[in-house]
């Protein structure tokens, strides 16, 4: 046992700039091996044909117009012939010729491989829980024979040649690509081009650029809430998951480490890193989480986990003998000292709103948690541990063009000013956290509602963000997705998704879309000289 | 009185930041001098603001912490394998046998 603990220990050590050696080299990047043996890729696709999707009850409005499906209800009109997938796909490839001007989503849109892909779903050529699905991938996800540009001028040019294990499974699982989600440069960000110049709009005020859609996933996000992709994936290092849904009224599930494999995906930094679903509703995301997470043998950190639970068992609501929505599990739900006071005006109603629907809650129980007295040090100065991580696989690149790094380049340089022993200081001030985190904070409840995605970001813990309402925005009142984010205890994804299952049953906050951009008349395009961010900004900003 | 980089003079935390940017091989004189808007990239003077700020913040208040009492005193001499470091801290919970499964 020790010995085993020791190895995977080193493998951890050393196995994650082995395995993500992609950066400044693309020509390195696109020799990397494919991934796994043909045994280990046998047995993902077994594990993955074996996943059912539950039946459920398609909304009037999903059978009148499938972008308006949630990715259960959409694979059920699939397996019930109402739709097929090669309309599936073509109604929300059309939804994107139509407004992707406007919402600037996507940074590359392979439509015909899609529709490629879905007609041979439709000859049932290619099968599983996913068959059919249109999905938006980040652009930080390798895409074998799609540029994958991560944004940045880095990557202007690199077309990998094999997909990331995340893409991968999804595929495996019989999903469609519809496009590659625009993002902050490099994941640092809201979407900007690389120079700053802001791109991507929030899906519920397309109109107004200045609203934050949320980053660094933002494309993903945007995509999703505008029908222009049934789900999505992202990835998250500083609540690059949790904030665009929050703010465009998805459900972002950020997995703790290692559920999901980082492979073929471009770094921002190792140890904070995580891939995750943006979805619809919380079962799309559980969906979403089934398919994505396992073992990799190309990615150490994915290795000798706890066993992956059911998350569809989870996203699925239980009832009392009364027909009363409740928990699947007691569950004490944490509230940090002064949580509510860290909230003003319409934000401060609606999270006092949420509370209260979630103590209404048969099972469900709040309670009151305090943090340690040097948290704000630990989860606030310490966060600048990380920048060194991403510094050092680029640095050959900033010596030769920091050009290239446009607006992104301050947080990549200030890696350089941290010390050896400083960095060392903040693994140990980690230790710190975590036992605080799950030994005091947490001793008491079995999730936390967050004020701030850093610190699970931090210890790697799995976070949940989910619509509880809206307020006023430039587009008028009541259009401005307000969220929530709870935070769980290692590997207990199925308990976030339990809790949030209960939520949505009682709330229909998920189930609004927004309205459709005003054309005008004419072809979408941006109207108005569109803001960007300066590189303090961003350096202040980055994830 | 301890020291810190409070005690730097502007000049001396410039050149700080100079040197330490040509030790590790960064070029400051790619950077433009002008705003470029093509690009986005701070320019060399912003760039050296932006990171004298870093060098006045950051690094102080990470090396003055210690695991064991928050701040440097006996407790942390004499309490050498407190928290020693994790880089994957929910990882290594699982792999010590402290999740349940």
């Amino acid at each position: 046992m020790v010995a085993e603990v020791n190895r995977r220990a080193f493998l951890a050590a050393t196995g994650a700039a082995a395995a993500l050696g992609v950066v400044g080299t693309t020509e390195g990047a696109a020799a990397a091996p494919a991934a796994g043996s043909a045994a280990e890729r046998a047995a993902t696709a077994r594990a993955i044909a074996g996943i059912r999707l539950p039946n459920v009850a398609v909304r009037a409005a999903a059978k009148a117009d499938p972008t308006e499906a949630t990715l259960a209800e959409a694979a059920q009109l699939l397996r019930r012939n109402v739709v097929t997938a090669t309309e599936l796909v073509s109604a929300h490839l059309e939804r994107a010729d139509t407004y992707d001007g406007v919402y600037q989503a996507f940074n590359a849109r392979p439509a015909e491989a899609a529709l490629a892909r879905a007609r041979a779903v439709d000859r049932g050529r290619v099968r599983g829980p996913l068959a059919g699905i249109p999905l938006t991938i980040k652009d930080n996800f390798f895409t074998a024979g799609v540029a994958t540009t991560a944004n940045s001028t880095i990557f202007e040019d690199f077309v990998p040649t094999y997909d990331a294990t995340a893409w991968s499974r999804l595929q495996t699982g019989g999903a469609v690509m519809v496009g590659k989600g625009q993002m902050g440069p490099l994941a640092t960000t809201r979407a900007t081009l690389p120079n700053g110049t802001v791109t991507t709009v929030n899906a519920w005020t397309p109109a107004d650029a200045s609203v934050d859609p949320g980053g660094s996933s933002t494309g993903p996000a945007t995509s999703v809430a505008a029908r222009m992709a049934c789900s999505s994936i992202g990835t998250q290092t500083g609540g690059s998951i949790i904030l665009p849904a929050n703010r465009q009224n998805l459900t972002g599930l950020k997995p703790t480490m290692g559920r999901v494999s980082l492979h073929g995906v471009v770094p921002l930094t190792y140890t904070r890193d995580h891939v995750g679903p943006l979805a619809r509703d919380v079962l799309d995301a559980a969906i979403m989480l089934q398919v994505l997470a396992g073992v990799d043998s190309q990615d150490p950190r994915t290795q000798g986990l706890p066993r992956k639970p059911d998350f569809i068992a989870s996203a699925l609501p239980k009832l009392d003998r009364k027909g009363r929505v409740t928990a699947r599990r007691a569950t004490r739900v944490g509230v940090p000292e002064g949580y509510l006071a860290s909230f003003t005006g319409e934000a401060l109603a609606l999270q006092t709103q949420a509370l209260a629907a979630l103590d209404a809650i048969p099972g469900l129980t709040l309670v009151d948690v305090t943090y340690p007295d040097d948290w704000a040090l630990l989860t606030g100065t310490f966060n600048a541990v990380r920048l060194p991580e991403r510094t050092e696989p680029f640095l050959r690149l900033l010596q030769q063009d920091p050009t290239r790094f446009g607006v992104s380049l301050t947080s990549w340089v200030q890696g350089l000013f941290l010390s050896g022993d400083e960095w060392i200081t903040g693994q140990r001030a980690k230790h710190r956290l975590l036992r605080d985190v799950l030994d005091t904070v947490m001793a008491d409840c079995d999730v936390l509602l967050q004020t701030s995605v850093v610190p699970f970001d931090i210890l790697g813990l799995p976070e949940i963000g989910f619509p509880i309402g809206f307020a006023a925005s430039s587009a008028g009142p009541d259009t401005l997705p307000v969220g929530t984010v709870l935070g769980g205890a290692p590997y207990e994804e199925d308990r976030l998704i339990e809790v949030v299952t209960a939520y949505q049953a009682v709330t229909d906050w998920h189930l609004r879309r927004p309205a459709d951009p005003d054309l005008g008349g004419r072809v979408a395009g941006r109207r108005g000289a569109a803001p960007r961010l300066s590189a303090d900004e961003v350096a202040r900003l980055t994830a | 009185m301890p020291v810190s980089a409070a005690s730097l003079t502007d000049e001396e935390l410039t050149a700080f930041v100079k040197a330490r940017l040509l030790v590790s091989g960064f070029d400051l004189s790619l950077l433009p001098t002008t705003f470029d808007p093509a690009t986005g990239v701070p320019t060399q003077d912003s760039l050296v603001a932006s990171l004298k700020g870093f060098v006045r913040s950051t690094p102080g208040a990470i090396n003055t912490w210690r695991p064991a009492s928050g701040s440097p005193t006996d407790d942390d001499l004499y309490a050498q394998q407190v928290a020693p470091p994790l880089e994957y801290p929910s990882i290594v919970e699982a792999w010590t046998g402290k999740v349940d499964a």
